[in-house]
C-alpha cells in the first residue's frame, strides 16, 4: 500500500470515529442548530476519503467522477456550516443583551413600562410591588391607567395622554402623585419616551419614587424658614431688650418716687407693659436660640411630677391627665426652666384643643433611634434620646397646619387668645437643647408632641439654686458698669446707686481699662455688657484679668451672638444676667457675684 | 494538467477563506475555533497542493495534498472531541 493509500486510509478512519463521536453526542450536542450541516459534512468526507482511498489503493477508478463531485461539495458545506455559526451566535449575542435588558429592567428600583398599541407590553418587578398588578391584570379591557393616579394628577396625566394620542413632542419629565396598592399617596418623577417596537411606536415609560426626596426637600425648606425668621425675631428682641431695660428701670425707679396717685397709676400701667413687652421678647429669643441657658443634667420625671400639680389646675376638671413615666427613664443635659416652659407651652396647647374636655397623657421612654430613622431625620444626631410625649385627645389638626404650628405668630386659636409664639418658643428651646421633635395628628383625633433630647451619662452635678435673702441686697462696694447704649447705662447706674453702690461708669471697653488703671484695687465688680463695638465685653475682662486675675465680673447682654455666648450656653464660672432686669434681679444677681 | 473541480475546490475554498478573515471577530467566538479553523485551512492546503503538483513536484506534492487531508481529518476528530463531549443540560 502507497503512502498516499494510508494517509486516505487514516482519513476514512477518522472520519468514521468523528461520525461515530458525534451520534453518541447527538442530544447532548453544544450547537444542535449545525448538527445536520456538520453530519452532512462528516459523511461527504467519509465518502470522499473513501473514494480517494479506493483510487489510490488501486482498487478501481470507477467513484473518479463522484469524488470531483463531492470534492467540489465540501467547501460549500463549510460555508454553509460557518455562516451557520454566525446566525447562532448572532441569535446568542441577542439573547444575552435582551436577558441584560430584561434583568435591568426588572431590577430596577424605578417603575417600568411598555406600551404599544393601547398594551402593556412590559411591567417591572417595582411597578407589581407598588400597583399590585401583574401584567394579564393591566391588559384587562376594563383596566383603567388613571385610577394608578391621584385625583391631583388626573390633569397632568389627562394632559401626557394627549401629547401621545397626537404623538406630539413629550415633557423632559412629569411630576404625578400615584396610588399604591394600600391606596397611599406616592409622588413620582416620571419621564416617557417614544421607542420603536415591532412594526411601531411604543411608550416606555419611567418612574421613580421621589416621596423621600421630597420630604427632605420640605424639611430642609422648613429648617432653613425656621432658621431665618429666628435670626430676624432674634434681632428684634435684642433691641427691644436694651430699650425694655431702660422702660423698666425708669419705671421702677419713678414708681418709688412721690408722685399722685393718678400719674403713679400711668407709671404702673407703663411697667405692666414693659413686662408683658419682655415676656414677648423672652419667647422671641427662645425661638431664635439665643435666649441664655443653663444646661444641667436633669431628669424628666421629676420635671413632670413636680409641675403635675400646676399642670392639672391649668387643664381644668374637664380633663383627665395620665402620666406613663419610664423609671429608668435616662438624665438630658437641658435647662430646666426651658424645658418646664415647653411642657408648660404643649399643655396650653393641648387644652385649647380640648374645649370639650379629654384626656392628656404626658409619657417618658428612653428612645434608641436605628440609622434608618437617622437618615430619615437628619436632625436626630446621636442614637440614644431621653423622650418626653404628651398627648391630647382634642380636635387635632391638618397636614397644612401642622407644617406650620412651629412659625412664630402663626396662631388658629383668636386674636385675644394667643400670640403664636407658644410652639415656637417650644421648637428654638427643643433646638438649643440639641432635641427634636416630631409631631402626629389627625382631625378630630387629637396630637401627640413627642420631643427628643440626647441622652447625657456625666454624673449628676450639684444644682446651685440662688436664693439671697432681699433684705440683704444693699452694698457699698464699687462697681464699674461698662456699657455702650447711653440709655441703658444711665438706668444702670441708677438702680445701683439706688442700692448704695459706687458705680464708675465707661462707654466702652478702652475707657473702662482707662478706668480700672485709675482705681486699681478699689473696683469690686465689673459689670459689663457683651457686645460692644471695638471691645466686646470678654476681651475686656480678658485684658482685665491680666492685670488681677481675682476680679469678679458680671455680663449683662440683652442679645448673646459673641464668641463666648455663641451657642447661648454660658461657659462654666461665668456669671450673666440677661436684659431687660428688674431691680431686684440686678441687685440680687451682684450680691451673688460680690459674696462669691 | 490542472482540473476543474480541483480548482472549483480551491476557489470556493479561499471564498470561505476570506469570509473567515472578514467574520473573524464573531467566529472566534466559537468554541475551540483555532482548532476548527486548523482543520479547515489543512483541508484548503491540502486543495491547494493538488493544483500544484499539476505544475511542479506532482509526486512530492500529491504526498503532502493527502497528508493534509489525514491532518485536517484528524484535527476535525479532536475538535468534535472537543467540542461535543462537554456537558449540556439537554432542555
Amino acid at each position: 500500500m502507497s503512502f498516499i493509500a494510508l494517509f486516505d486510509l487514516i482519513s476514512v478512519i477518522v472520519t468514521i470515529i468523528s461520525i461515530i463521536i458525534f451520534m453518541v453526542r447527538w442530544r447532548r450536542t453544544l450547537y444542535p442548530d449545525i448538527r445536520y450541516l456538520l453530519l452532512g459534512l462528516l459523511i461527504l468526507s467519509f465518502f470522499y476519503y473513501s473514494s480517494l482511498f479506493i483510487e489510490w489503493s488501486g482498487i478501481t477508478n470507477y467513484f473518479e467522477k463522484t469524488e470531483d463531485l463531492l470534492g467540489a461539495m465540501i467547501p460549500m458545506f463549510w460555508a454553509f456550516i460557518f455562516y451557520t455559526f454566525l446566525q447562532l451566535l448572532a441569535k446568542k449575542d441577542l439573547q444575552n443583551s435582551e436577558e441584560k435588558y430584561r434583568r435591568l429592567i426588572q431590577n430596577s428600583r424605578d417603575i417600568i413600562f411598555l406600551i404599544y398599541e393601547n398594551h402593556f407590553e412590559v411591567i417591572n418587578k417595582k411597578f407589581d410591588e407598588i400597583f399590585n398588578l401583574t401584567i394579564e391584570e393591566v391588559n384587562q379591557p376594563d383596566f383603567k391607567l388613571n385610577k394608578l393616579f391621584a385625583r391631583k394628577s388626573q390633569f397632568a396625566l389627562n394632559r401626557l395622554i394627549s401629547q401621545v394620542k397626537k404623538k406630539e413632542k413629550l415633557d423632559p419629565s412629569y411630576n404625578f402623585t400615584v396610588l399604591n396598592v394600600k391606596h397611599e399617596e406616592i409622588d413620582v418623577e416620571a419621564s416617557f419616551n417614544y421607542i420603536k417596537y415591532k412594526d411601531g411606536i411604543a411608550i416606555q415609560g419611567i418612574m421613580r419614587d421621589i416621596t423621600e426626596r421630597k420630604r427632605l426637600e420640605e424639611q430642609l425648606r422648613q429648617s432653613q424658614k425656621m432658621e431665618a425668621i429666628g435670626q430676624l425675631a432674634g434681632g428684634i428682641a435684642h433691641d427691644f431688650n436694651n430699650m425694655l431695660t431702660i422702660i423698666n428701670g425708669y419705671s421702677e425707679i419713678l414708681l418709688k418716687k412721690e408722685f399722685s396717685a393718678e400719674i403713679l397709676n400711668y407709671i404702673q400701667e407703663i411697667r405692666k407693659a414693659s413686662i408683658r413687652a419682655t415676656r414677648l421678647t423672652s419667647q422671641l429669643l427662645a425661638f431664635s436660640r439665643k435666649q441664655i441657658i443653663q444646661p444641667k443634667l436633669i431628669n424628666l420625671n421629676q420635671i413632670i411630677t413636680n409641675q403635675i400639680q400646676m399642670l392639672r389646675r391649668l387643664l381644668g376638671e374637664d380633663v383627665a391627665i395620665s402620666t406613663v413615666l419610664d423609671p429608668q427613664l435616662h438624665s438630658v443635659k437641658a435647662d430646666i426652666g426651658q424645658i418646664e416652659q415647653v411642657i408648660m407651652n404643649i399643655v396650653i396647647n393641648a387644652r385649647d384643643a380640648m374645649p370639650l374636655g379629654g384626656k392628656l397623657t404626658i409619657e417618658t421612654g428612653n428612645i434608641q433611634l436605628n440609622n434608618e430613622y437617622r437618615r430619615l431625620h437628619p436632625e436626630a444626631k446621636s442614637a440614644g434620646y431621653a423622650m418626653l410625649s404628651i398627648s391630647d385627645t382634642g380636635i387635632g389638626m391638618d397636614e397644612v397646619t401642622r407644617s406650620r404650628i412651629f412659625e412664630p405668630f402663626y396662631t388658629t386659636k383668636g386674636r385675644d387668645k394667643g400670640t403664636g409664639l407658644g410652639l415656637a418658643t417650644v421648637y428654638g428651646i427643643i433646638r438649643q437643647n440639641n432635641g427634636f421633635i416630631d409631631v402626629y395628628s389627625e382631625i378630630q383625633k387629637g396630637a401627640t408632641f413627642k420631643i427628643y433630647l440626647p441622652v447625657e451619662h456625666e454624673k449628676e452635678k450639684s444644682i446651685i439654686i440662688n436664693s439671697l435673702d432681699e433684705k440683704k441686697l444693699q452694698g457699698n462696694e464699687t462697681i464699674l458698669l461698662v456699657e455702650d447704649d447711653d440709655g441703658v447705662r444711665a438706668v444702670t447706674e441708677s438702680i445701683l446707686k439706688k442700692y448704695g453702690y459706687h458705680v464708675i461708669s465707661a462707654a466702652n471697653g478702652e475707657e473702662a481699662i482707662r478706668i480700672y488703671e485709675e482705681h486699681v484695687g478699689k473696683i469690686d465688680l465689673i459689670l459689663t455688657d457683651v457686645i460692644m463695638p471695638s471691645m466686646d465685653g470678654r476681651e475686656l475682662v480678658e485684658k482685665l484679668f491680666e492685670k488681677d486675675n481675682n476680679l469678679k465680673v458680671l455680663y449683662f447682654s440683652g442679645y448673646t451672638d459673641d464668641n463666648i455666648v455663641r451657642r447661648g450656653i454660658i461657659s462654666e464660672g461665668m456669671e450673666f444676667i440677661q436684659k431687660p432686669y428688674t431691680q431686684i434681679e440686678l441687685a440680687k444677681k451682684i450680691r451673688s457675684v460680690i459674696e462669691r | 494538467m490542472l482540473y476543474e473541480n480541483e480548482i472549483i475546490m480551491l476557489v470556493f475554498g479561499f471564498l470561505v477563506t476570506l469570509f473567515i478573515g472578514i467574520k473573524f471577530n464573531q467566529l472566534k467566538h466559537i468554541r475551540s475555533y483555532k482548532t476548527l479553523l486548523t482543520g479547515f485551512y489543512l483541508l484548503v492546503a491540502a486543495w491547494f497542493f493538488s493544483n500544484l503538483e499539476q505544475i511542479i513536484l506532482e509526486k512530492y506534492l500529491n504526498i503532502l495534498e493527502h497528508l493534509f487531508y489525514a491532518g485536517s481529518s484528524i484535527t476535525i476528530l479532536i475538535w468534535i472531541f472537543k467540542t461535543f463531549t462537554i456537558k449540556v443540560k439537554v432542555k
